[in-house]
C-alpha cells in the first residue's frame, strides 16, 4: 500500500459529497487491480475518472456498480449515508449508465422510462397512458429533449437515446441527488451527439446529481468535466479541477512519463508489398490507406470508436466497406469472406466464441473446417489425413491438452486462440489479420502466440495485428499505426515505438 | 494402409462427446448414444409375446415397410440437410401435395408419361427450393416463416389445380413407379429410400460439404467467418429437401394410387419427429441413419399396437407427436448434462494443476 494520495476519511456528517471513496482495493488472483484508490464526487459536477486499459477504472466502477466486492478496509460514503462496498449489491442511489444504454430498442421513451418501475395502472389493469406519457414528455424535456416520446426508441438519434436512458436514471429521484455513472458513453457517438447529450449531462447536474464520467476521450473530459481523478497501475496518481489542467500534463498524469515529440519516420519495410488497402471507408473509417510487406508485423492502435475495432472486419470482407479497394498480392478482395480466403487473408476475430470458433464442435473440425479441398481424397473425406494434419498443428501451435477429438469449448482461452490461430495457418495465408489475440489469453499461451506470429512473418507472411493492449504492441511489432477518427493519426517506428508512445498519440 | 494411426496411444474420448468415428461397435450401440435400439428391442419382444402368430410373419413387416415406412422416411432424410445446415423446412407437406397433384394431373387429364409427369412435379419442387431459398438467404426472412409461407401456398396451388377432388385412374405404369415388387415383396420405394438415403449419407459424412453444412447451423457467424459459404449451403440445402419432397409426393400418389391436394399434410409431423429423434441417436446431432431408425422404429411399434388393439387413426399423431417432444426434451437435458460435466472437468483440471 503506497502513496495514496492523502484522505481524510469520509466522516458520516459531510454533507458536502455525494459520493466519497477512501483507500478501496481489490485483489484478483494474482493482480492487484486497485490500491488504495479514493474517488471524491460533488453535487452539481461532472468527474472525470480517467486512465489506461487496466489502470483500475473499470474495476472501480464495478465495485460501486456492485458487480465486483471490495477488498475489506476500504470507506465510502453515499450522500453522507455509510456505503457498503462488501455488499456485491448496487444502492439504489447509484445509477450505471453503460455504453450499450440498456434500451429496449422496439419499446417507446414512455415505456422504456415505465419498464424499471412499472406502469402507472387504472381499472382492470389498464395503462394510463395519457399521465404516463405526460410524465415522460415532462423529464425528457428537462433534459432538453425535442423528440416525440412515443416513438419507437430505435428511431431515435445516439443523443437521444442516451437522454431517454439519462431521464429513466433520473426515475425516482425527485429531489435530484444520487450519483450517476456514464461509463464510456460516447465512445461509438458522433461529434454532434455527444455535444447534446454534454447539454443533457449538464441539466441533470443542475438539479444536485453527481456524475462520474469515463473517457477515453481527453478532449471530452475538457469539454464536460468539472474535476477529475487519474487511476494508474490501481492507484490514484492525481485529483484535482479540470481548469487546473492543460492536455499534456493530463497525458503525462496517464502515461506517468512525459513524452519526447516525436519525428515521422520514413516508410519503406524489407519485403514486398502484400496486402494494400486504398481509400477505406466503413462506418468508422474514413478514407485510411494501408499497407503491410511480407515478413512484417504491423499493428494498428485506437480508442474505441477509431476505427481500429472496425478494420480487421473490413479487410477480410465480413462486414461491407462503403468504399476502397483491398488487395492481396494484386489480387482483388471481392465482398465475402470467402474471397478473402481464396484470396489469402486470414481473420483471427476478437470474439473467439461468437465468430472465431464453433463451441460445441471438436477442436479437429474447428482447425479443419477452413481448408478441407486437400482432404478430400479418392471421394471422401480422409478421417485419417484429416487427423494426422491436425495433430502436426496442434503440435506446431503447443496446443494443450492436444487432444483434437475434445470439444472445442473445453479449451481454455490461450489454447483456443492458440486452435484459431492454427486453423489460418493450415491454409497458408498470404496475410494474416489478428483483432485482440490475445484478450482472455494466458501468459504462457500469450508468449507461444507471439512466437507463433513471429514465425509466420519470417516465412513471410504479413501480419497485422489490432490490439487496445499498447505493451503488446509496442513489443510485438515492427511498426504500429495509430488510427483517430477514421484516419491515420502517426504512425510508429523504431526507437519512437513505445508504449508511452502509442497511448499518447491515441490520446491526441 | 496399415501404419497405427497417430492418436490411437492418446487416452480415450469421453462417450458423451459427439465427436470421433473411432469408437468400438458396442460404443455406437450403447444405451446413451442408441436408445432407439434398445426401444425397438423392447417393443419386439412385447408384441412377440403379446400377438406372437402376426409379429412373426413376414407381411406383417414388408407391409410396414412398403406402406407405411418408404415415403415418410425419404421425406425425413430430405429434411435432414437443412435441418443440419440450421433452417426449418415447413414446406415439405405443400411440396408434397404440390408435386402430387402436378404428376396426377399431367397422367391422367393431360396424357402424359410417367417419366415428364415426374420431371415437371420436380421441376415444381425445384421452384419451391428456390423460392425459399431466395426468401432466406437472400431476401433474410427467417427459414420457419419463409417456408410456411411457401408450403401454404404450394397447399394453395395443389387444392386449385385438383379442384378438392381426388384424381384417380392411373395407368399402371405410373403405379408401378412405387409398387414394382423388387425382391421378397418388397416394393421399389423402398430401394429409392435406399438409395437416397446413402447419397445423403455419403455427402454429409464424407464430401467437405458435410462439414459446411454443419457448421453452418451450429454457428453461422463463425462458419462464414471461416470462409464457409454459409448462404449457398444454406439455399442448397433447402433445394434439396424440396427436391426429396417433391419427389416422395409422386411416390406418395403412386403408391396410393390417387392424387390427393393434402398428400402432403400427415408427412410433416413425421418427418421433423424424426429427424429430431434421429439427432439424438449415433451422432448427438441430425444424421441419415439415426432419422431412417427413429421411422422404422415408431412405424413398427404403431403397427404393434394395430395389430394387438386395433387399428386406431389417431395412433400415428400421438407416437410421432410424443417422440417429437421426447426426442427435444431428451437432447435438451443431454446438452444441460455436457455443459455440467464439461464445467466439472475443467475444476478437476484446475485443481490438478
Amino acid at each position: 500500500m503506497t502513496s495514496a494520495p492523502a484522505l481524510v476519511p469520509p466522516s458520516t456528517t459531510d454533507e458536502s459529497f455525494v459520493l466519497r471513496v477512501g483507500s478501496v482495493s481489490k485483489t484478483f488472483p494474482g493482480q492487484v487491480a486497485l490500491d488504495g484508490a479514493s474517488l471524491e464526487v460533488r453535487p452539481g459536477r461532472v468527474h472525470a475518472l480517467v486512465g489506461q486499459n487496466g489502470s483500475g477504472k473499470s474495476t472501480l466502477i464495478k465495485i460501486l456498480a456492485g458487480y465486483h466486492v471490495a477488498d475489506e478496509g476500504g470507506q465510502a460514503t453515499l450522500l453522507g449515508e455509510p456505503l457498503d462496498l462488501t455488499s456485491g449489491t448496487i444502492a439504489p442511489r447509484i445509477h450505471v449508465m453503460h455504453q450499450d444504454l440498456g434500451l429496449v430498442n422496439s419499446l417507446s421513451a414512455v415505456e422504456n422510462l415505465a419498464l424499471g418501475r412499472g406502469f402507472h395502472t387504472g381499472a382492470f389493469g389498464r395503462v394510463r397512458w395519457k399521465s404516463e406519457t405526460a410524465r415522460a414528455r415532462t423529464s425528457l424535456v428537462a433534459l432538453g429533449a425535442t423528440f416525440d416520446p412515443r416513438m419507437p426508441v430505435g428511431e431515435l438519434s445516439a443523443s437521444e437515446r442516451a437522454i431517454v436512458a439519462l431521464a429513466r436514471a433520473l426515475e425516482g429521484w425527485d429531489d435530484g441527488g444520487g450519483l450517476l455513472i456514464l461509463d464510456e458513453p460516447t465512445a461509438s457517438m458522433a461529434r454532434p451527439d455527444v455535444t447534446r447529450l454534454f447539454q443533457a449531462v449538464r441539466r441533470f447536474c443542475e438539479r444536485g446529481a453527481g456524475v462520474v464520467f469515463v473517457s477515453h476521450r481527453l478532449d471530452e473530459v475538457f469539454e464536460i468535466a468539472d474535476d477529475y481523478t487519474v487511476l494508474r497501475d490501481g492507484r490514484v496518481v492525481g485529483s484535482g479541477e479540470v481548469a487546473d489542467l492543460t492536455h499534456d500534463s493530463l497525458i503525462e498524469l496517464i502515461v506517468g512519463r512525459e513524452l519526447q515529440e516525436h519525428v515521422q519516420g520514413d516508410a519503406a519495410a524489407g519485403g514486398d508489398p502484400v496486402l494494400v488497402a486504398t481509400g477505406l471507408w466503413g462506418a468508422q473509417l474514413a478514407g485510411l490507406d494501408l499497407t503491410v510487406h511480407a515478413g512484417e508485423i504491423v499493428g494498428v492502435a485506437g480508442l474505441v470508436g477509431s476505427g481500429r475495432d472496425e478494420l480487421p472486419n473490413l479487410l477480410f470482407a465480413a462486414r461491407e466497406r462503403a468504399a476502397g479497394t483491398v488487395t492481396v498480392r494484386g489480387k482483388v478482395l471481392g465482398d465475402d469472406p470467402f474471397s478473402a480466403v481464396r484470396v489469402g487473408i486470414a481473420l483471427v476475430p476478437a470474439d473467439r466464441k461468437r465468430y472465431g470458433s464453433i463451441g460445441h464442435q471438436s477442436i479437429r473440425q474447428n482447425i479443419s473446417l477452413s481448408r478441407l479441398r486437400p482432404l478430400f481424397i479418392k471421394g471422401r473425406l480422409s478421417r485419417r489425413a484429416e487427423r494426422q494434419d491436425v495433430a502436426s498443428w496442434a503440435d506446431r501451435v503447443e496446443l494443450r491438452p492436444a487432444e483434437p477429438e475434445r470439444l472445442f469449448e473445453t479449451l481454455s482461452g490461450g489454447n483456443q486462440q492458440k486452435a484459431v490461430i492454427a486453423r489460418w495457418l493450415r491454409t497458408q495465408p498470404a496475410a494474416l489479420i489478428l483483432d485482440e489475440p490475445t484478450q482472455g489469453v494466458d501468459v504462457g499461451s500469450k508468449s507461444t502466440i507471439y512466437g507463433l506470429l513471429r514465425d509466420a512473418a519470417g516465412e513471410g507472411l504479413a501480419v497485422l495485428v489490432c490490439s487496445s493492449e499498447a505493451e503488446e504492441l509496442a513489443s510485438l511489432c515492427e511498426r504500429v499505426i495509430v488510427l483517430g477518427a477514421g484516419r491515420t493519426v502517426t504512425e510508429l517506428r523504431g526507437n519512437q515505438l513505445t508504449a508511452d508512445a502509442i497511448v499518447h498519440w491515441m490520446l491526441r | 494402409m496399415t501404419t497405427l494411426e497417430p492418436d490411437r496411444q492418446q487416452p480415450e474420448v469421453r462417450p458423451d462427446e459427439h465427436a470421433g468415428s473411432r469408437r468400438s461397435a458396442f460404443s455406437r450401440i450403447s444405451p446413451a448414444r442408441a436408445s432407439i435400439v434398445y426401444i425397438y428391442a423392447a417393443g419386439f419382444l412385447l408384441f412377440a409375446l403379446w400377438v406372437p402368430d402376426l409379429w412373426f410373419s413376414w407381411d406383417t413387416h414388408k407391409s410396414v415397410l412398403n406402406i407405411s415406412f418408404a415415403v415418410p422416411a425419404i421425406v425425413a432424410v430430405g429434411l435432414v440437410v437443412p435441418l443440419l445446415a440450421g433452417a426449418f423446412d415447413l414446406s415439405i407437406a405443400g411440396v408434397m401435395s404440390a408435386s402430387a397433384i402436378t404428376s396426377s394431373w399431367l397422367v391422367v387429364d393431360k396424357g402424359w408419361g410417367v417419366y415428364t409427369a415426374l420431371a415437371a412435379a420436380l421441376v415444381v419442387a425445384l421452384i419451391a427450393g428456390v423460392l425459399n431459398g431466395v426468401l432466406v438467404v437472400k431476401v433474410g426472412i427467417n427459414s420457419f416463416i419463409a417456408t410456411l409461407g411457401v408450403g401454404a401456398v404450394l397447399g394453395a396451388y395443389a387444392e386449385w389445380r385438383s379442384g378438392g377432388l381426388q384424381i384417380t385412374g392411373f395407368p399402371d405404369g405410373f403405379k408401378d413407379l412405387a409398387r414394382r415388387e423388387l425382391i421378397f415383396g418388397v416394393q421399389a420405394k423402398v430401394l429409392y429410400l435406399v438409395v437416397l438415403a446413402f447419397i445423403v449419407w455419403y455427402v454429409i459424412e464424407h464430401t467437405p460439404i458435410g462439414r459446411y453444412l454443419q457448421a453452418t447451423g451450429d454457428n453461422e457467424d463463425a462458419a462464414r467467418l471461416a470462409g464457409v459459404q454459409t448462404t449457398k449451403y444454406t439455399f442448397l440445402a433447402l433445394v434439396t429437401s424440396a427436391l426429396i419432397a417433391g419427389f416422395a409426393g409422386v411416390v406418395q400418389t403412386a403408391g396410393v394410387g390417387a392424387g390427393n391436394s393434402n398428400t402432403g399434410a400427415p408427412f410433416l409431423l413425421s418427418a421433423f419427429a424424426a429427424a429430431f429423434l434421429g439427432s439424438t441417436q449415433f451422432k448427438g446431432r441430425f444424421n441419415v441413419w439415426g432419422t431412417v431408425a427413429a421411422v422404422w422404429v415408431l412405424l413398427s411399434l404403431v403397427k404393434g399396437v394395430e395389430l394387438a388393439l386395433q387399428s386406431y387413426r389417431w395412433l400415428n399423431q400421438l407416437f410421432f407427436g410424443t417422440a417429437l417432444i421426447v426426442a427435444v426434451g431428451m437432447s435438451k437435458l443431454l446438452e444441460r448434462r455436457t455443459v455440467r460435466l464439461a464445467g466439472r472437468r475443467r475444476r478437476q483440471e484446475a485443481e490438478a494443476a
